[in-house]
């Protein structure tokens, strides 16, 4: 039971999956008090989730600059090469 | 084309979409705009894209044997803690202002084109179409707990990569 304990609490690659599960509000309350007693005492993996966060973030920036610069165009020479094949069948 | 991770593909899967949609284009009612149909066509091809390049074909097989390559590279084997090379480090304070240039974008772009292909379907979905995770399950046809294993392996390659590349690089600074 103890080493049970020791191996799913002390776990920091179980214990950085678990803070994506709860990102998405998909953790259950075993694995929520699981986590928080791991990032009692764990420094890497509370500068994980942080970074985690920002990286998220940098995420929705680059969708939010996607959309804002002007729709994206393919190159003339490929327009035209799939013009020649839609020629082709229709 | 971050999605394909080339642009020949990403320009057959745009010519295919073209030709599906003339051969459909009875069934479009016009409830939408065009642009939405067409994208709504464009994201199916890049599913059927995935499928037959066997990107999301056994799935638990493929985590079960890259489990080792990845772990060994950021966890130690004994006791699940992180290497010491490879804990995160603290990012300098001017990490969230430097992650606005242009400069960082194509870091960010590089180190998604460095992650397994395998991973970056299921990392995609959730980084840039935000989708949730019973959405992405369903459209991949893979279990909750792969995905979750999924999402935790590209997200610490991704911090990783990043961290090398950009926050702790001179690029960063």
């Amino acid at each position: 039971m103890m080493y049970l304990f020791r191996k799913t609490v002390f776990d920091c690659s179980q214990a950085t999956l678990l803070s994506l599960k709860r990102d998405q509000g998909q953790i259950t309350f075993m694995e929520r008090l699981k986590l928080s007693y791991h990032l009692l005492y764990c420094d890497p993996c509370r500068t994980f989730i942080r970074q985690s966060t920002q990286i998220d973030r940098a995420g929705d920036d680059l969708k939010n600059l996607l959309a804002s610069r002007p729709p994206f165009v393919l190159p003339a020479t490929v327009r035209e090469r799939i013009q020649e094949e839609l020629d082709k069948v229709f | 084309m971050l999605k394909v991770g080339n642009s020949s593909t990403a320009e057959d899967l745009v010519q295919d979409t073209f030709f599906s949609a003339i051969r459909a284009k009875d069934t479009f009612k016009g409830d939408s705009s065009e642009k939405t149909w067409l994208v709504a066509i464009l994201k199916n091809k890049i599913i059927d894209h995935y499928r037959k390049k066997d990107i999301l074909k056994n799935t638990t097989q493929y985590i079960g044997e890259a489990q080792e390559d990845f772990s060994k590279h950021f966890f130690d084997a004994s006791n699940g803690h992180w290497l010491r090379d490879a804990a995160p480090h603290v990012w300098p304070g001017s990490a969230d202002a430097s992650m606005n240039e242009d400069e960082f974008n194509r870091t960010l772009h590089a180190c998604i084109h460095k992650m397994p292909q395998r991973l970056v379907p299921v990392f995609m979905a959730k980084f840039i179409d935000n989708e949730d995770s019973e959405e992405t399950c369903k459209v991949h046809n893979i279990t909750p707990s792969n995905y979750w294993v999924i999402i935790h392996r590209a997200k610490v390659l991704m911090r990783s990569c990043l961290e090398k590349n950009w926050f702790l690089s001179t690029k960063g600074k």
